[in-house]
């Protein structure tokens, strides 16, 4: 604690100063002193944020239970703190110790956001850390950087030393116990970073030379060193049952964004929706069983004093043994006056009896994701429901007794004509007249659909990596064509702005080129983009300008089906083939069956030794 | 059932913390206490539980007090060992009582660690006299005098620092926060910290 001391006089000019001193219940660690290694987990965002990150909760669990790690974290400060740091000269340092960040061996950063690239750099300049890889010497810390953002390392390749693609829980301990032991040894940086690159599953950006066409277009990614794999494959958890889970994590004194403990029920998805990135990084289909999420909850609850637990994982109604884990929840949740809460529902088998359960102790949101507005368009993103399961669905939920929920929808999509756009206010006022279609008892306020639209963003691996972002000028036309095709008060409009989806589209389908771009921006002060006070898409356009970037190259451009794309190095399990297939189906509105009613061959069950959920198991024994 | 009082620190990094997180976090501790807790009824039930005097950020208390209430007998000394084994850095449970009559808070004990030049002769004098500061409220600011809700109880010289012992009206309708007692002498005075060590009621 005395490391506090200094921070003092910073923690009382700023705004939540409960941010930056740790202290929650259980967030204990290890005696730094009696660690062989020691890590700082950096989340590039606010507390609140990263604090309610699961994955950063499951690595960081997982390294202080291997017997030689202390792990500790840290968050990026809001710009009030920033600024006390930058005026007392004092570097960010970790909660738990007060340590400076670039004390430690390792500096761990997780990538779930393009848009928080900036604070990535910045929290490694407000550490004192040399920002670009190579400028890095003996006594710096090694950077690494994980996470659903890093299946496209390039962007920020220039910043990181070593990347771990994949689910990490047992690559990273292969790492660390590598560093440990090099640590032990007196080897160089260099060498380390050589030795990194020979452990399944890790990218070293420097052992890997990239040239370009004149076009801009890569012409050659190889690595420059002998040795070096030319692929990188992502390693995987085969059984989750049997992978540490984190059920004693600290418990936040200020209110997070998902304040509760939260229960991964699966890893994966059966869906194969065209746009969605998740749902094709993270295959296999792989699920826990039902007793080790029962008591996965139940100790959670305990040790933590959460009063509720929400089922995160991509599309819970997909879940085997959904009633059976539901079931046993509520053996003792009511009792416990402990809410469950079901995100993102799939409606096409959702059941009454399910919407009923949730609901015993506390109501929680309903959201249904149907994402495009025609049926047509349903097929072409490969979302298998109809309008009429929508309808039924929502009726069910109307019946039990809810008068508001959520849809979430995309604008911008591949082949996405006006009809399609009006299309979403119809499936809204549809919703809405079948609320009314029946007296409803729901407390004379009638109904409320909120329909909330994003901007389509072409992501790596996916169908649709290849098709470009609709213009930021298309993009606006029709969000308002929207706002003029709803007519009623009963249907609530959100929108996202395009400009940042715009920015997102430039970095999610990046290449190393755009270093400098995000060189110049820390330069510039810019940071904090994914908060709308701080994002400034005309300051990223001035970036863009001044490094001779086009964002256009990027975010509008339709990629060739045969050019070398900058993530192609990166092996997912899932083939480039299956991939462009797929494109070509959505093309044509042809829809592909989910994994468990027919194997697609994507080939993500080379993962699993071949075991997967399309031969009929579950994958989970 | 019984109503249960609890005498507890809020210490170190805690002060930091807000009143509403601290709250919460002791709910949360109550929960995990595993203690038989009695509930609110209602929509979003939440157990029962009143805290004395809710300090600012940046203060320190050594026994604060909080009321709750349990559906079964339990002995005190079971109810104090479950509530510690619960609790999170900076909170100690100092005492845990069978609470036979309302909370209802008078005074409270403060304690100022300052860096000045004031002495205690000089400091005895000033409390004792007019104190007229600006005190800001909902509906504006005033000027009062706040000498009537401010007694001085004594002033020592500990580790280079000045130690200012002040007792303060702390009823819920009548509070002097000590910031008060501080802004009286402006300049003069630098706060290190502020700890509440005692609640009178």
């Amino acid at each position: 604690m005395s490391n506090y001391e200094k921070y003092a006089p910073l923690l009382e000019c700023v705004e939540k100063p409960g941010r930056y001193v740790g202290g929650e219940y259980s967030s204990d660690v290890p005696n730094p002193e009696n660690a062989e290694l020691r890590v700082c987990f950096c989340f590039p965002d606010i507390y609140e944020i990263g604090m309610s990150n699961l994955g950063m909760k499951i690595l960081q669990g997982n390294f202080n239970n291997s017997g030689y790690i202390c792990c500790e974290r840290s968050y990026m400060p809001w710009p009030d703190m920033r600024e006390q740091l930058i005026k007392h000269d004092l570097p960010l340092y970790a909660l738990e110790s007060g340590d400076a960040i670039n004390k430690f061996d390792i500096v761990a950063f997780t990538l779930q956001y393009e848009l928080s690239y900036t604070n990535v750099i910045a929290m490694l300049g407000l550490g004192k850390i040399p920002l670009l890889s190579k400028d890095r010497s003996e006594a710096d810390p090694i950077i690494i950087a994980g996470g659903p953002c890093a299946y496209n390392p390039e962007p920020i390749a220039d910043f990181i030393d070593i990347f771990s693609i994949g689910e990490g829980e047992e690559a990273l301990l292969e790492l660390t116990a590598l560093i440990r032991d090099c640590k032990k040894e007196g080897i160089s940086r260099e060498e380390i970073l050589y030795r990194a690159s020979q452990l399944e599953g890790f990218y070293v950006p420097s052992l890997y030379t990239v040239t370009y066409n004149a076009d801009g277009t890569v012409a050659s990614f190889a690595p420059n060193r002998e040795n070096v794999p030319a692929t990188i494959r992502k390693r995987i958890i085969e059984n989750l049952d049997n992978v540490y889970f984190p059920c004693k994590c600290a418990v936040p004194f200020l209110e997070t964004v998902h304040d509760r403990v939260m229960l991964e029920v699966f890893r994966g998805c059966i869906r194969g929706c065209r746009f969605c990135q998740a749902g094709m990084i993270y295959r296999p289909y792989r699920e826990k069983s039902p007793s080790v999420l029962n008591e996965n909850a139940r100790t959670s609850i305990e040790n933590s004093g959460y009063s509720e637990i929400s089922l995160t994982s991509l599309s819970i109604s997909d879940y085997t043994h959904l009633r059976e884990l539901i079931n046993g929840l509520l053996e003792w949740t009511d009792d416990k006056k402990v809410n469950l809460s079901l995100p993102s529902m799939r409606i096409d088998n959702f059941y009454e009896e399910l919407l009923e359960k949730v609901s015993s102790v506390r109501k929680s949101g309903l959201t249904f994701a149907p994402e495009a507005g025609t049926q047509r368009l349903r097929d072409v993103i490969n979302k298998n429901i109809t309008e009429q399961e929508i309808i039924s669905a929502c009726e069910k939920a109307f019946d039990g007794g809810r008068s508001s929920l959520k849809l979430y929808f995309m604008n911008g999509l591949p082949t996405e004509t006006d009809e399609d756009i009006k299309g979403i206010a119809s499936l809204g006022q549809n919703i809405v007249d079948t609320y009314y279609s029946k007296k409803r008892f729901g407390g004379g306020r009638g109904v409320n659909v909120t329909v909330s639209v994003s901007c389509f963003v072409p992501k790596p691996f996916t169908p649709f990596q290849w098709e470009p972002q609709d213009s930021l000028e298309e993009l606006e036309r029709k969000q308002a064509l929207l706002r003029s095709a709803i007519t009623t008060k009963k249907i609530s409009y959100k929108y996202h702005d395009a400009r940042v989806s715009r920015i997102e589209a430039v970095f999610a389908r990046g290449d190393r080129k755009l270093g400098a771009a995000l060189l110049e921006a820390y330069n510039r002060n810019m940071m904090l983009d994914g908060w709308d006070e701080y994002f400034s898409y005309d300051k990223w356009i001035d970036v863009f300008e001044s490094c001779g970037i086009d964002p256009a190259f990027y975010a509008n451009r339709r990629f060739g089906i045969d050019e070398i794309l900058p993530w192609d190095f990166i092996d997912i399990g899932v083939t480039k083939k299956f991939m462009k297939n797929e494109y070509a189906r959505s093309l044509k509105a042809e829809t592909t069956p989910d994994c468990r009613t027919k194997c697609s061959g994507c080939g993500a069950k080379s993962l699993c030794n071949g075991k997967c959920v399309c031969d009929g198991g579950d994958n989970n024994g | 059932m019984a109503d249960i009082r609890v005498c507890f620190t809020k210490l170190g990094n805690l002060k930091y913390i807000s009143h509403l997180d601290l709250q919460r976090a002791i709910h949360r501790m109550l929960v995990r206490s595993g203690l038989p807790i009695s509930y609110s009824e209602g929509f979003n039930p939440h157990p029962r539980l009143n805290i004395a005097l809710p300090l600012s950020i940046y203060q320190e208390g050594e026994r604060e007090l909080c009321d709750f209430r349990v559906t079964e007998d339990i002995d005190v000394l079971t109810i104090k060992s479950k509530l510690q084994s619960a609790a999170f850095p900076g909170l100690d449970i100092v005492s845990v009582e069978i609470a036979d009559r309302k909370l209802t808070t008078k005074r409270a004990v403060w304690r100022l660690e300052l860096e000045t030049d004031i002495t205690e002769e000089e400091f005895k004098t000033a409390l004792s006299g007019e104190m007229k500061v600006v005190k800001r409220s909902k509906t504006g600011e005033k000027t009062v005098d706040i000498s009537p809700m401010v007694k001085f109880v004594s002033c020592e010289s500990e580790n280079g620092f000045t130690v200012l012992r002040v007792e303060l009206n702390a009823a819920g309708n009548d509070y002097l926060n000590p910031s008060y007692v501080a802004a009286f002498f402006g300049d003069r005075v630098k706060i290190k910290r502020v700890v509440r060590e005692n609640i009178i009621f």
